[in-house]
């Protein structure tokens, strides 16, 4: 095979490249999303100074929860760098190879999205809360279920993720193959990006909504989750055909 | 597994990169897209809880035009794969 007497070295540097993507392109989710929760913060604490630990307390649980997609991003970037492999034969180190790029693409740009659409939604949990401090409870309720769902795409983009990282590397199963995997890696990885966002739009203007209105509480989660579930449709075709790449080619 | 050639391997190989390109790509705006709507309607829908019914039906047309070229991605990432 072509430079099969580089082949550990091959597979390490491929292994640090995955390792920059995931947490390179990772860290742009909770930056772009962590920032908006603050924003709104500083703006609902200079309106009304005398709830200011409601607001921080408020605004830290938000941030917590948008900073989930890049933890899984540290997490893969962190596997990828200290996992040990399975042995690097003349046989499958381009596979390897592949397989390394191919979860660092799809972990890394899966985070992004959610990250920014778990800000977004944050950043109306804290400008209700900021607006109607008594509606606390109703809007961490609707702040929660909103992220839990607008994170979905980046756990797509870990399952994906970890299912190149652990299969089988035993023999070799051609070129084709190995291109195969970075595009499934690259396809939930992009693919998880649109859907992330857009499924903060709704559940920001739930937690707004709720927080203005909370006596609207159900009608408001039972619209954001028909709305985040048709944004998510695209990122479940983006799931399905990384399956096929992995296991039907 | 037959054995093929280097260039058939490539080309091969090319068909599945594009494949998850462009499904990968393609998803970004859609679902941007369809959120936005999303988002809209429950702004709508809370200022008006009376009229939710004509509210999400209108959101649910207007995301499915929005899906379209999403769908088109899909064809055509089937199409290169298989």
């Amino acid at each position: 095979m072509i430079y099969a007497e580089y082949a550990t070295e091959i597979v390490t540097g491929a292994k640090f490249l995955g390792a920059g993507l995931a947490m390179g392109f990772g860290a742009m989710g909770a930056g772009l999303g962590t920032f908006r929760s603050a924003t709104a913060a500083v703006v609902g604490m200079s309106r009304q100074p005398s709830q200011d630990g409601l607001i921080l307390r408020t605004m830290l649980i938000t941030q917590a929860v948008t900073e989930s997609a890049s933890i899984f991003a540290l997490v893969v970037a962190v596997l990828l760098l200290f996992v040990p492999l399975p042995a690097i034969t003349e046989q499958n180190f381009w596979f390897l190879a592949s397989a390394m790029i191919g979860t660092g693409l799809s972990m890394g740009l899966g985070a992004i999205g959610s990250g920014i659409g778990m800000g977004m939604c944050g950043q109306k949990a804290v400008e209700g809360v900021s607006r109607n401090p008594s509606s606390l409870g109703d809007v961490q309720f609707v702040h929660l279920l909103g992220s839990a769902v607008a994170g979905n795409p980046a756990v797509f983009a870990l399952v994906v993720a970890l299912l190149i990282f652990f299969q089988d590397f035993s023999s070799w199963p051609g070129l084709a193959k190995c291109m195969a995997v970075v595009g499934a890696g690259a396809c939930t990885g992009f693919g998880a990006i649109g859907p992330g966002i857009g499924c903060g739009f709704p559940g920001a203007e739930a937690c707004l909504a709720t927080a203005k209105k909370p006596q609207l509480r159900m009608t408001m989660v039972r619209t954001m989750l028909i709305a985040q579930a048709v944004s998510q449709s695209t990122c479940v075709y983006c799931l399905v055909i990384s399956l096929l790449l992995l296991f039907t080619v | 597994m037959a054995e093929i050639t280097m260039a058939e391997a490539v080309v091969q190989g090319s068909k599945f990169l594009g494949a998850g390109l462009c499904m990968g790509l393609g998803a970004i705006g859609p679902g941007i897209g369809e959120g936005f709507v999303g988002g809209k309607a429950c702004e709508g829908i809370s200022h008006q809880p009376e009229h939710t019914g004509t509210l999400t039906r209108t959101m649910l047309i207007g995301q499915a035009v929005s899906e379209s070229t999403g769908i088109y991605s899909l064809v055509i990432a089937l199409l290169l794969m298989f």
